[in-house]
């Protein structure tokens, strides 16, 4: 009986998170599933039920996102993901399905470690709903924001941490201080086991046919403390490796190699090949890993564009290029930049929101 | 023993990645140049997908020029390219070499850690997941100035509840490395490799995650491949240890080019299992692909029944299985898109549509 009251309350709090924000949500037409990052305070002090899984979850996206969805897929972060992590955000697809929230096509949005949770459920969903006589979610693509489905080198530092006290990690340990809030121990890593960049690149990689958008920051967190760490360019968290969707974990400045995270039109170290069906279409120099979210303008945003795109189509975005000269440049046409217009005075998450919306 | 070379090799690559990362950065943006010529005159840049079919070309007729919204410009480019790659069967569908390399799975990344004195301490294996009884070649090496002794021992932890799960020592190989071979015939499931040194007197670990994977059965080959429709089908003959949900996955080689990826999922019983794998006309065609062929970077996963439930992998002959296909002139480069793909790419195009 106390199992069964239990069920019951547990689908009713469910079943309220998925529609207490669908009046003003969908995108373009679609309804919005939110799939969080990593949170560390999970890790300090682990939520004690789905209740506070989803509290948390709320809390998340509520600087933009969370008054435009439809549901929430909200896990743990002191969780694995073919763990815990799983099995929370498979109560929660389950009643997406029951209620038939993406029979006419969702929009996935995730955010960091959300991308890799997001492809692990993505490869697995159809399978487990089919087999409790469920339809599959069908998802029409995700927006993916500082993607960390290629893991970060910090998750690498952190676990090394956890069995270290040697004073030569200390700047090591300051940089995995900030990243996970807490001073790592071999059992209390959760979901940051499973972004070591080895262990993300090696669950749930197969080629998949739903698109996944990239939209990529480069600005700093924590004080820039984490920088030197990762791998390429970053944004503080995620390397630009990862949140482009690049084939190898190799440091990279850029989703392209002609065009740098800031606009300007030089050559980059960019991704050898990206993962199937991953299209990286917007960078931003200047936001930070949480800032994507919508809590940061003033940052200029990037379309990705190369010669792929651009498909022989002469393309002069004359009012998205122009010249810049260094203060003491006072010769030359300077160097040529690409941008979004008007883009300084947004931030991403309403930039593409706006976008689609439109 | 015969794979320690390569690690060094791999190793060393690793700890000059630095330098030649360096050095890759050349400036090919010396001149500020209109930018149709600067795009077009780039190297290609890398895409998820190949490049799109080549369009009629018409003298008369102006490309269109963008749209005035950039962001929407790039939806559009994505509706665009998801179109082109939905036209692939799930099952089949095409790799560069790069992304080949991607799919191949089970690669490691050597790990390093950087030291607070400029120093170093980096740990390679071949593989991230390695087949119960399988041996783990650990390669690791420590740079800097300080007093480091001349052994290092290593062990596996198990990452679920810390459990101990073998050892050994680490003796110096050639150019500085150390290396040592570790028994993974312990309890699948995933362990923590730690690397001990001590440095100036004092412990220093080096942490790193593999994966020790069940025995899922034998992979038994290729039978008589065969044409039906506008694939090729590729029978596989895989004897499993248990039932369950399974996917097995590979990549067909022609002419030594990597040109497809092709997976299917099924439900195997304990028993020897026929599993077909079939490539499509799209990915043959354009490659006019005949003679011999290979199979390569098979791979099986029995999947999660259930949330919670660990995936388990294990992995064919590096070679691969070579076989002679019949006579494909048949099979045609025709799209061949799964409803749902058709569906998907139709609601980007239409949403695509108003930029």
């Amino acid at each position: 009986m106390k199992t069964k009251t239990a069920i019951v309350a547990a689908a009713t709090l469910l079943s309220a998170s998925l529609l207490s924000t669908s009046a003003l949500a969908q995108l373009a037409g679609h309804n919005v599933i939110l799939v969080h990052g990593f949170q560390p305070d999970n890790l300090a002090l682990p939520p004690p039920d789905l209740e506070t899984v989803k509290n948390n979850g709320a809390d998340y996206w509520r600087t933009f996102w969370l008054a435009r969805s439809d549901a929430r897929i909200d896990w743990g972060s002191d969780g694995r993901v073919e763990g815990a992590i799983a099995q929370q955000a498979y109560q929660q697809i389950r009643s997406i399905s029951e209620q038939g929230l993406c029979n006419n096509f969702c929009f996935i949005v995730s955010h960091s470690t959300g991308d890799l949770v997001t492809r692990y459920i993505l490869e697995n969903q159809a399978r487990w709903l089919q087999s409790d006589g469920l339809p599959p979610l069908k998802i029409l693509a995700a927006l993916d924001f500082s993607g960390a489905g290629g893991g970060t080198e910090l998750a690498n530092l952190a676990v090394n941490v956890a069995y270290n006290d040697s004073w030569y990690l200390a700047p090591v340990k300051a940089a995995v201080r900030a990243f996970t809030g807490i001073d790592p121990k071999p059992d209390k890593l959760g979901v940051v086991s499973d972004l070591q960049t080895n262990a993300a690149r090696n669950l749930a990689v197969a080629p998949k046919d739903i698109p996944r958008v990239r939209l990529v920051a480069g600005g700093s967190s924590y004080g820039g403390i984490t920088k030197p760490f990762i791998a390429g360019t970053d944004d503080g968290v995620v390397p630009t490796h990862s949140a482009c969707g690049a084939t190898s974990a190799n440091g990279i400045d850029s989703c392209v190699s002609n065009l740098s995270l800031g606009g300007k039109v030089s050559g980059q170290n960019g991704p050898s090949a990206l993962y199937f069906n991953h299209y990286p279409v917007l960078m931003n120099a200047g936001a930070s890993h949480s800032g994507v979210l919508g809590s940061e303008t003033g940052n200029i945003s990037v379309p990705v564009v190369n010669n792929t795109t651009l498909n022989g189509l002469r393309v002069d975005f004359a009012s998205r290029t122009y010249n810049q000269r260094a203060w003491w440049q006072w010769w030359g046409a300077g160097s040529q930049y690409i941008e979004v217009p008007g883009s300084a005075s947004t931030d991403m998450s309403s930039l593409v929101y706006n976008t689609l919306n439109n | 023993m015969s794979v320690r070379g390569p690690l060094i090799v791999l190793a060393l690559v690793a700890s000059a990645a630095s330098l030649g990362w360096a050095v890759a950065k050349e400036n090919r943006w010396s001149l500020p140049t209109p930018l149709k010529q600067a795009f077009q005159s780039e190297a290609a840049t890398p895409a998820s997908t190949p490049p799109p079919e080549p369009v009629p070309a018409n003298p008369l007729a102006e490309p269109a020029p963008p749209s005035d919204d950039a962001l929407g410009y790039m939806f559009m480019q994505v509706a665009d390219q998801y179109e082109h790659t939905s036209r692939y069967p799930s099952y089949s569908v095409p790799l560069s070499r790069d992304q080949a390399a991607a799919y191949a799975g089970n690669h490691f990344d050597p790990i390093t850690l950087p030291l607070s004195n400029g120093g170093e301490f980096t740990v390679s294996l071949e593989k991230f997941r390695f087949t119960r009884g399988q041996d783990i070649l650990v390669v690791a090496s420590l740079s800097g100035p300080m007093v480091v002794g001349h052994t290092m021992s290593a062990r596996l932890e198990s990452a679920t509840d810390g459990t101990g799960a073998g050892s050994t020592t680490l003796t110096s190989a050639e150019d500085g490395f150390l290396d040592g071979i570790m028994d993974s015939d312990v309890p699948p499931g995933e362990y923590r490799l730690i690397v001990e040194a001590s440095v100036d007197g004092k412990p220093l670990r080096h942490v790193s995650t593999l994966t020790i994977e069940p025995d899922l059965g034998d992979f038994e080959g290729i039978d008589s491949t065969h044409v039906s429709g506008n694939d090729l089908v590729i029978p596989f003959q895989f004897d499993a240890r248990e039932t369950g949900a399974y996917a097995l996955s590979g990549h067909l080689f022609a002419n030594g080019q990597p040109i497809a990826h092709l997976t299917i999922e099924q439900r195997l019983d304990n028993r020897s299992n026929t599993i077909e794998l079939k490539a499509h006309g799209s990915v043959l065609v354009p490659h006019a692909a005949e003679g011999t062929m290979t199979l390569k970077n098979v791979q099986i996963r029995r999947l999660p029944a259930r949330p919670g439930d660990r995936t388990d992998y294990a992995f064919g002959p590096e070679e691969g299985y070579q076989f002679s296909p019949p006579d494909l002139d048949s099979l045609e480069d025709t799209s061949a898109r799964d409803p749902l793909s058709e569906q998907r790419a139709a609601l980007l195009k239409s949403m695509a549509g108003k930029f």
